[in-house]
């Protein structure tokens, strides 16, 4: 480590937001030293945009993060005041957890987490970064103080370079309240990397005792509410409502008259924003034929009357954001407690990393969260797991990576989508951007990644314990399923749809079917009553899909011969014949480590990877060449 | 950056003795390639003829030499033909400097083509259609491959993929919005929207194979029991004697082949022995490959011999073997039972005497018929390789399974066949993104609440 100078941590976590609070605690487990360097300490596990977590494919990762022994599942389950899942009546694949946060009960749950993980915190500015023969070896405060690491991963957020927009006044910040990292931003700017500039916005928040909520509809909590986390036994946090309301003609009508006053429209903004979160101002503009859009009441704690209007994210000028919001049914005479706004923010192109998100160009030095462009707690605090995994072996001295694949986890997805394809707008997950959705369940996260977290060391005792626990009852429930069989007359006799084939069907295949579930099949086989209600859904969805996972194999299959066909570092692109001259760009710019990542960046015709893939073979075996005019 | 990839170059005529012959050179050097020869190259887009020496100065011979610069050129590289006299000599002389140069080397095969694709001037349908237009023999092979060129499939497989692209964004977006505020409408929608875009495919699909039998030909065989004269009627169609013809029962043993040309579609005729039970080894494994035959044939001939008394019972049995509609022909006619010809002439047979060259003008527009059905377009027609039905039929199954599933129950499902049907339509033009749905879903809904 570190040329005998002596270490003040092995790894440095730089930010405290969810990227970072993943890293520190996931580097912890890892058994590394870990410092957490942030501005506040306050203010670590802050949610500061919509005090929410989970969702369509933000969920998924959340159960990912947990299944690694992660902290934001635990986290949430101890602060979540309206739990739902989303697409409940659907698919067990497409099923979203969700939950609404109390973001004190958030903040305290992660903070005290943090502190039991052994991760020490330490308040201080960071402006330089310390690099020893190209290899990054600590961090500098502004304040001149050095800390010492054998790695350093940095979630900085929106303050790097962070730039507040409200109506035409313009606020050099990370967040409402807060300095950006400038010094940060300068000195990664020095390093010759790709650094663009996006946007995010977020709403006004309303003093939750000025809204008539009796005049609104309210959408209640699930019950019973239904934990992210395998650890958590049952939520006891007290459940509420939202409420929900519409804008109005008169809404639109008074945005429409003061685009010309919003930062967005004014071109004040150059970074580019998210086309799945827009603006009010950009939903009034661009679906101009919409009479109204559905806003979301979400209150941000149980002891706390501070109200979150999702779905009126905006950066026009206060008095201009007063009058909307008067004109909405049930806020007429609601009060403001902080003005909406936009922020627009440096990050690194994620392409300059490699798929255990440490910088190409500056060994040891890790990059996790918006920092890569992308948008959302879970986005983030998923990759700053992998990050601190990562970083931990990297100051521990090891070659050993940790990284997953598409086929293993929306995570994977997520890592692969960034170093390939670049954030040309803030990225968030989608499950549409799964190609295994059936496989990558919100449900089987712990069977897809426990194993893999345990064996590289980041997964804990007692999950350990638990896991180990739930695998031999998942294992005696599946060959009991397989187990047990009936002929159609047996099925027929329990109002089971008989097969028309005459065959026998086991219990397994049974649950392929549409509408049939365990309970369903108790009456015919009762010894299926003793398979735990957790499991089930598990079961079920293992069942009900396996006929299309069949169908998927041959595609993960080829998926992981081309990933494990690596392209050396030194590839000359030159010598490959029948290669255009843009492809070759994209190459060497992007530097692809396997053949799987070539073929799945944005420019490159199949043909060219098979050229790429052609001269790699023929570095072993030399070809004769023919003739021939054609 | 500058560019070091090789310059290729070949032989782009066939060799041998011609009038002209034709060196290709296309690569970032290709400009060079006159020098070599001690003549300067023409601008772009201009020829000019100059005297080519080798490399001791000789004089090798008077060329015309074309300059194309990249990307505005077949290859969308730089490019040089040199067109020079078809001697052996001079082409080997041509050949042999460009080799000993730096940075020039000989083409792989297809290699040309391949440069084409990579650079996007050509798809890989377009590959497919200049392949056909090098290969055509026929005239309407030729005028078909240029449909093609001019993208008589690519064309509306571009359109199904963007409408494809369309739907699967609207799927997705009931799956991944869930929670947002999207209309009512949209499942229903996609549902009737889905039903036309496999209707219009369907209708594609549903083109009698006319184009592909006018790429590959057609094959057709000939069935009749033995000695009804179908040795005489493809001798009579090739205008020559490829057929032993005997009156001697079993004569033809063995599969024999003749190509014709009707209405434009390469025809392989497949004369077969004669079918009849018997003792004969030889001649029984004869009869086993006309089985055979038939069976691998788009289409069959029936002949059977009108003055044989149960010429009806032959032809039943025959009727089993061949595909469906086969072209009846009733051979000795002049021999047979006049009221039975009447009868069998009503029922769409061809009534013939072979001998006498009778009934070969209706023998021949049942035969043109049979390659080109009178009832369809043939420029509708545009699906002209297995590849492209295959794919396109794999589309309709996925979308069709799709239809089938409860989008408010298991859309999830419903999203994996149209991403097999994107997948299958892919294989003709190219893939469908995930970024592709996500623009699609971003561009019609409101989606951010």
């Amino acid at each position: 480590m570190a040329q005998g100078k002596v270490l003040d941590f092995d790894v440095i976590i730089v930010g405290g937001g969810h990227a970072g609070c993943e890293a520190a605690a996931a580097a912890a487990r890892m058994g590394a030293r870990t410092g957490l360097v942030t501005m506040r300490a306050d203010r670590i596990g802050e949610m500061s945009c919509n005090p929410a977590i989970g969702g369509l494919g933000k969920g998924h990762l959340v159960r990912e993060i947990d299944a690694l022994d992660g902290i934001m599942g635990r986290a949430i389950d101890e602060a979540g005041i309206q739990f739902r899942m989303l697409n409940r009546s659907r698919g067990p694949a497409v099923h979203g957890p969700r939950a609404q946060a109390d973001r004190k009960l958030y903040r305290e749950a992660i903070q005290r987490m943090i502190h039991e993980a052994g991760v020490t915190v330490v308040e201080a500015a960071v402006g330089d970064l310390i690099v020893e023969d190209g290899i990054c070896r600590g961090v500098v405060g502004e304040n001149g103080r050095s800390f010492r690491a054998g790695a350093v991963v940095l979630t900085t957020g929106t303050f790097l370079g962070g730039l507040i927009h409200l109506g035409d006044e313009i606020t050099p910040a990370g967040r409402v309240g807060e300095a950006p990292s400038n010094a940060l931003a300068a000195r990664l700017r020095a390093l010759d990397l790709q650094v663009g500039r996006l946007k995010t916005g977020t709403p006004a928040r309303l003093d939750g005792r000025t809204i008539a909520w009796d005049q609104l509809d309210m959408q209640p909590a699930d019950d019973p509410p239904v934990p992210f986390s395998t650890l958590t036994d049952r939520i006891t946090v007290p459940q509420i409502a939202c409420g929900i309301t519409r804008t109005t003609a008169e809404t639109h009508r008074i945005i429409e008259e003061s685009l010309h006053l919003s930062a967005v429209y004014s071109g004040q903004i150059a970074g580019q924003g998210p086309r799945y979160c827009p603006s009010i101002e950009d939903k009034v503009k661009r679906f101009a034929d919409r009479e109204s859009h559905q806003v979301f009441l979400e209150p941000e704690g149980l002891d706390d009357h501070t109200v979150y209007p999702n779905g009126i994210s905006t950066s026009l000028p206060r008095d201009v954001q007063d009058a909307m919001v008067a004109s909405i049914p049930g806020l007429e005479r609601a009060a403001i407690l902080q003005y909406g706004y936009a922020i627009e923010y440096d990050f690194i192109d994620p392409r300059s990393l490699s798929r255990i998100l440490e910088l190409k160009a500056l060994p040891s030095l890790f990059l996790a969260g918006q920092i890569n462009g992308t948008t959302g707690y879970e986005e983030a605090a998923a990759q700053g797991l992998i990050a601190g995994v990562n970083a931990a072996m990297r100051a521990g001295g090891s070659d050993e990576e940790f990284s997953l694949t598409r086929a293993e986890a929306y995570t994977g997805v997520m890592i692969d989508d960034l170093i390939t394809r670049g954030a040309p707008e803030p990225y968030r997950m989608f499950t549409s951007r799964a190609e295994y959705r059936l496989l990558l369940r919100a449900d089987n996260a712990d069977q897809r990644l426990t194993d893999r977290g345990l064996a590289v060391g980041c997964v804990g005792k007692q999950r350990q314990k638990a896991w180990r626990n739930k695998c031999e009852n998942l294992a005696r429930a599946t060959a009991l399923l397989q187990e047990s069989s009936a002929l159609p007359k047996a099925l027929v006799s329990h109002d089971l749809p008989a097969p028309r084939d005459g065959g026998r069907r086991s219990a397994a295949e049974m649950l392929a079917l549409e509408d049939i579930t365990i309970e369903s099949l108790t009456g015919l086989w009762p010894e299926l009553a003793d398979i735990p209600q957790a499991l089930r859904p598990q079961l079920e969805a293992d069942c009900r899909y396996a006929g299309y996972l069949e169908r998927q194999r041959a595609d993960i299959e080829a998926l992981h011969r081309d990933e494990a066909i690596s392209i050396p570092d030194d590839f000359d692109y030159h010598a490959v014949g029948g290669l255009s001259a843009e492809a070759r760009d994209v190459m060497i710019r992007r530097r692809p480590e396997t053949i799987g990542q070539a073929n799945r960046l944005p420019g490159l015709t199949p043909a060219a990877v098979v050229a790429v893939l052609r001269a790699l073979k023929r570095e072993q075996t030399v070809q004769p060449v023919v003739a021939g005019g054609i | 950056m500058t560019a070091q990839r090789d310059t290729i170059f070949a032989l782009a005529t066939p060799p041998g003795r011609s009038a002209i012959a034709v060196v290709r050179i296309s690569g970032p050097s290709a400009h060079q390639a006159p020098a070599l020869f001690g003549v300067s190259c023409p601008l772009a887009g201009r020829f000019a003829v100059a005297r080519l020496s080798d490399g001791d100065g000789r004089p090798l011979d008077e060329a015309m030499i074309l300059t194309m610069a990249g990307p505005r050129s077949s290859t969308g590289e730089d490019v040089v033909e040199i067109h020079t006299h078809g001697s052996m000599a001079v082409t080997a002389a041509v050949l042999r400097r460009l080799g000993g140069a730096k940075g020039f080397r000989p083409a792989a095969a297809g290699e040309f083509t391949h440069r084409m694709f990579a650079n996007g001037k050509i798809d890989l349908l377009g590959t497919e259609a200049l392949a056909d237009l090098i290969d055509s023999e026929t005239d309407r092979q030729r005028l078909q491959a240029w449909r093609q060129l001019n993208g008589a499939l690519y064309r509306p497989v571009t359109d199904w993929r963007e409408e494809m692209i369309r739907l699967g964004g609207q799927l997705e977006a009931l799956i991944d919005f869930a929670d947002e505020d999207l209309p009512g409408s949209v499942a229903a929608q996609l549902h009737q929207d889905t039903s036309s875009l496999i209707a219009a495919i369907c209708d594609v699909l549903d083109d009698g194979h006319i184009a592909e039998q006018i790429r590959s030909g057609v094959t057709v065989s000939l069935l009749g029991p033995v000695n009804a004269g179908k040795s005489t009627l493809l001798n009579v169609l090739a205008g020559r004697n490829v057929a032993i013809v005997s009156d001697q029962a079993g004569t033809t043993r063995d599969v024999v082949t003749v190509r014709l040309e009707v209405n434009g579609v390469p025809v392989t005729v497949l004369d077969t022995a004669g079918i009849r039970r018997t003792g004969d080894e030889i001649e029984a494994e004869g009869v086993r490959r006309a089985m055979d035959a038939a069976r691998q044939a788009h289409a069959s001939i029936i002949v059977v011999d009108a003055s044989q008394p149960d010429w009806r019972d032959q032809l039943v049995s025959l009727r089993d073997l061949s595909g469906p509609s086969p072209l009846v022909i009733l051979n000795k006619c002049d021999l047979a039972d006049p009221a039975t010809v009447a009868m069998a002439s009503a029922q769409g047979a061809v009534v013939a005497s072979l001998r006498d060259g009778e009934g070969l003008d209706d023998i021949l527009s049942g035969l043109r018929r049979m390659v080109t059905p009178a009832n369809r377009d043939e420029g509708a027609s545009i699906i002209t390789r297995e590849r492209h039905r295959t794919a396109l039929e794999d589309t309709v199954l996925a979308l069709q399974a799709a239809q089938a599933l409860d989008l408010a129950m298991a859309p999830e499902l419903a999203a994996e066949e149209y991403r097999r049907a994107a997948d299958s339509l892919g294989r003709i033009t190219g893939q469908i993104d995930v970024e592709d749905l996500l623009s699609s879903i971003f561009s019609s809904f409101c989606i951010g609440k």
